[in-house]
């Protein structure tokens, strides 16, 4: 990594506003990353994630707003700052005519015009990837996640200070996913801010430390994922297998002071409660007393797509 | 300089439109050029040998005119005998015995000049032929013209007798309209043009096919909206990459522009070697100016985003079209004059003249003339090429500023 030690914001976005026509991808949007963070933009398809981050990258302009990273302000013919990037779009992006090793190589001399450097630029980021077996492959015989993975590789290799991954994990494995998140992780710890955008909630909540929740272009909370939970009355989602309903169940679950939501659904009764400390065995209780017969309970801890359900109505994958 | 390293990577690792088009197409300008230029020239009026026709006639007549018609017939070719029974009549026409017989029905002559004199419609003179050849019919035509002259003859001298209205229609018969056999335009260019100087003429197709089908791949590939985004995100300026990418297109341009121009060389080298070195240097300029104009079109497309497929559709029909208004498949002398003044607009044209004018450059006395008029219509070429390069410049701009090529913020270097 560089050897910049800026004390300002990795990357300042001030109310930033992006429209097409009449529609507005991005209103008004506001936020900053430290430098060493790895900031989550999470949203569903169509929030305006990857607007965002084509307009902090030039790639978009933009209506309103200003851009700056490092401390100074971005503008198209910032190839300073352009320098200190790494890009990973969500789609990949890499030619068919070219081996792993040559596209790496292509994508890496864009940024480093020193051969030697550029080669163990290279070497790193095959490494990094897990691509040492397929370095002499062209793209169209690699797996959709050595796809993926090389993709990164391109993105990576220059070692960037500030890295932009856009939905890096789509169609992937669950083994290529998890390497993947851990290659970001082991590069944030090597220096690098990180900026990740997905809308799938376990990897923004295992990798970062920060997320903002975007919909309709909009930044609907913002903060440590604690903090995001935090913000939500659930406490607890209480999941009980039944497989038929009892009569009344439903209303004396809901009459209960800290039950927020109950629903039955695939055999399954699934109960949203507040904050509370007996909350599990007051809705077996109420189970029990209405002749009910669990099968498995299980509860899980509020997720961000609780956050989400919680602050649009929608799940965030709607 | 990585980007036109790596583009020249994939061009040749894409051979395909290579082969198919410099080569290929070159390989066929090489026999369309030996086809022409080295074709028999038109022969003379005295090379026409005329065909001998055999024929037969059952004459049931019997008459003075019937007998001038024979004397007629006899110039054709030489009279078989056929027998009076119908049967061998059909065989002898069924099996080529004879080209045409001809059946003359009794009282004919009496008919014959009856009519004629009175103006009423003429009896048929019956004919027979086969369809195998053209014999029969041309054998039928004479004697119908041959009847024709006999029915004026007796037109007009009413009292003449059946023999010498027979004896007229021979005499006229046998007058024969002066001909000169005159070769067309085409010919006479064909038979007298440097078998160079057509190869390069019908290469011109070649030439815009090829050269537009091998470059558009290139920046088709490098136009690709996923990777230019990525190359719009990194430190390297519009200006270098769009060069970059250019300097590698003109790269697999001159290698198109040397195999076909080698190929030519090589098959026809002594008349290459027969322009002069004057004459064979203007016109090397003049195919190298006119090879930058499918270069600046196909660069044009690419800022527009056209595919690779619709790239190579476009310098098909390109090549078609530029070869025709060149005159390189139809000599512009016959082409109407619209067609000669729209053609004016288009680089061929120019680059055929200055084609032609290094043909002349050997012999002339007036070289200088001869060289400035070469000079001023490969300045012409080299025009429409760059034209169309600012063209594709500014569109380059423009198109950048859409979703579409990859994003509009990175173009606002000044």
């Amino acid at each position: 990594m560089n050897e910049s030690t800026s004390p300002s914001a990795a990357v300042r976005v001030d109310n930033l506003v992006k429209r097409y026509g009449a529609f507005v991808a991005v209103d008004h949007i506001s936020f900053e990353i430290e430098p060493g963070e790895v900031f989550g933009l999470l949203g569903p398809n169509g929030s305006g994630k990857t607007t965002t981050i084509d307009c902090i990258l030039q790639l978009l302009s933009y209506d309103k707003g200003e851009i700056s990273l490092f401390g100074q302000p971005m503008a198209p013919t910032r190839y300073d700052l352009k320098r200190r990037l790494g890009v990973v779009p969500q789609n990949i992006a890499v030619f068919d005519e070219l081996t792993v090793r040559e596209n790496i190589d292509y994508f890496c001399s864009l940024y480093v015009t020193d051969k030697a450097r550029r080669a163990q630029c290279v070497e790193a980021a095959i490494g990094f990837c897990g691509l040492e077996d397929f370095a002499a492959w062209r793209p169209k015989k690699l797996s959709g996640g050595l796809l993926r993975r090389l993709n990164i590789a391109c993105g990576i290799a220059h070692k960037p200070d500030l890295a932009f991954f856009d939905e890096p994990t789509v169609a992937v494995d669950a083994q290529s996913r998890a390497q993947i998140l851990e290659g970001i992780r082991v590069m944030n710890q090597a220096g690098a801010t990180v900026v990740y955008t997905s809308h799938y909630m376990e990897e923004v909540e295992e990798l970062c430390s920060r997320v903002a929740i975007l919909d309709h272009g909009h930044i609907i909370a913002a903060g440590t994922v604690d903090e995001l939970k935090a913000q939500v009355k659930a406490g607890e989602t209480i999941s009980v297998e039944l497989p038929e309903l009892p009569d009344g169940l439903t209303q004396k679950l809901q009459a209960m002071p800290q039950c927020l939501q109950a629903a039955y659904k695939d055999h399954t009764l699934t109960v949203r409660c507040a904050n509370g400390p007996h909350n599990l065995l007051d809705v077996l209780g109420v189970v029990r007393d209405c002749h009910g017969v669990p099968g498995r309970v299980w509860s899980q801890p509020p997720t961000l797509n609780d956050v989400f359900l919680e602050l649009t109505g929608r799940e965030l994958r709607d | 300089m990585r980007v036109c390293k790596y583009a020249l990577k994939m061009a040749a690792r894409r051979p395909l439109f290579f082969l198919i088009y410099a080569v290929g197409l070159s390989v066929m300008g090489v026999v369309m050029a030996l086809a022409v230029t080295r074709a028999e020239p038109a022969g003379s009026l005295q090379d026409v040998v005329r065909p001998q026709l055999e024929w037969g006639l059952v004459d049931e007549d019997r008459s003075e005119l019937v007998a001038g018609l024979i004397d007629s017939l006899d110039e054709l070719g030489p009279r078989v005998e056929v027998a009076q029974d119908r049967l061998a009549q059909e065989e002898a026409v069924a099996q080529g015995s004879v080209d045409c017989l001809f059946i003359v029905p009794a009282g004919f002559e009496e008919a014959f000049l009856k009519a004629a004199r009175a103006g009423e419609s003429l009896p048929s003179l019956d004919a027979a032929y086969g369809f195998t050849g053209a014999g029969g019919a041309l054998a039928s035509a004479a004697a119908e013209r041959w009847l024709a002259s006999a029915a004026l003859a007796a037109a007009a001298h009413p009292e003449a007798s059946a023999a010498q209205v027979a004896e007229e229609a021979t005499r006229a018969a046998r007058k024969t309209a002066s001909v000169e056999l005159m070769a067309t335009p085409d010919a006479a260019e064909a038979s007298s043009a440097n078998a160079f100087t057509f190869y390069l003429e019908w290469s011109i197709y070649t030439t815009i096919a090829s050269i537009i089908a091998c470059t558009a791949a290139l920046f088709t590939t490098f136009n690709r909206t996923d990777v230019r985004r990525r190359d719009l995100a990194s430190p390297l300026t519009y200006r270098s990459f769009t060069l970059q990418v250019a300097l590698a297109a003109l790269a697999v341009t001159l290698a198109c522009w040397l195999v076909s121009t080698a190929i030519g060389l090589l098959v026809f080298w002594q008349d290459a070697v027969a322009l002069g070195a004057a004459g064979l240097a203007s016109t090397l300029l003049a195919s190298l100016a006119f090879m930058l104009f499918p270069l600046s079109v196909s660069f044009l497309a690419g800022q527009f985003g056209v595919s690779s497929q619709g790239a190579n559709a476009l310098g098909n029909l390109l090549g078609m079209a530029i070869s025709f208004m060149g005159g390189a498949w139809i000599s512009m002398t016959l082409l109407g004059p619209e067609i000669q003044a729209v053609a004016r607009f288009t680089p061929g044209w120019w680059y055929t003249n200055a084609l032609m004018s290094a043909q002349e450059l050997a012999g002339s006395s007036h070289s200088a003339a001869v060289g400035s008029s070469i000079l001023t219509d490969v300045g012409v070429v080299a025009l429409f090429s760059v034209v169309l390069f600012c063209i594709a410049l500014i569109a380059g701009k423009l198109r950048e500023q859409t979703a579409a090529a990859g994003g509009n913020g990175a173009v606002q270097e000044s």
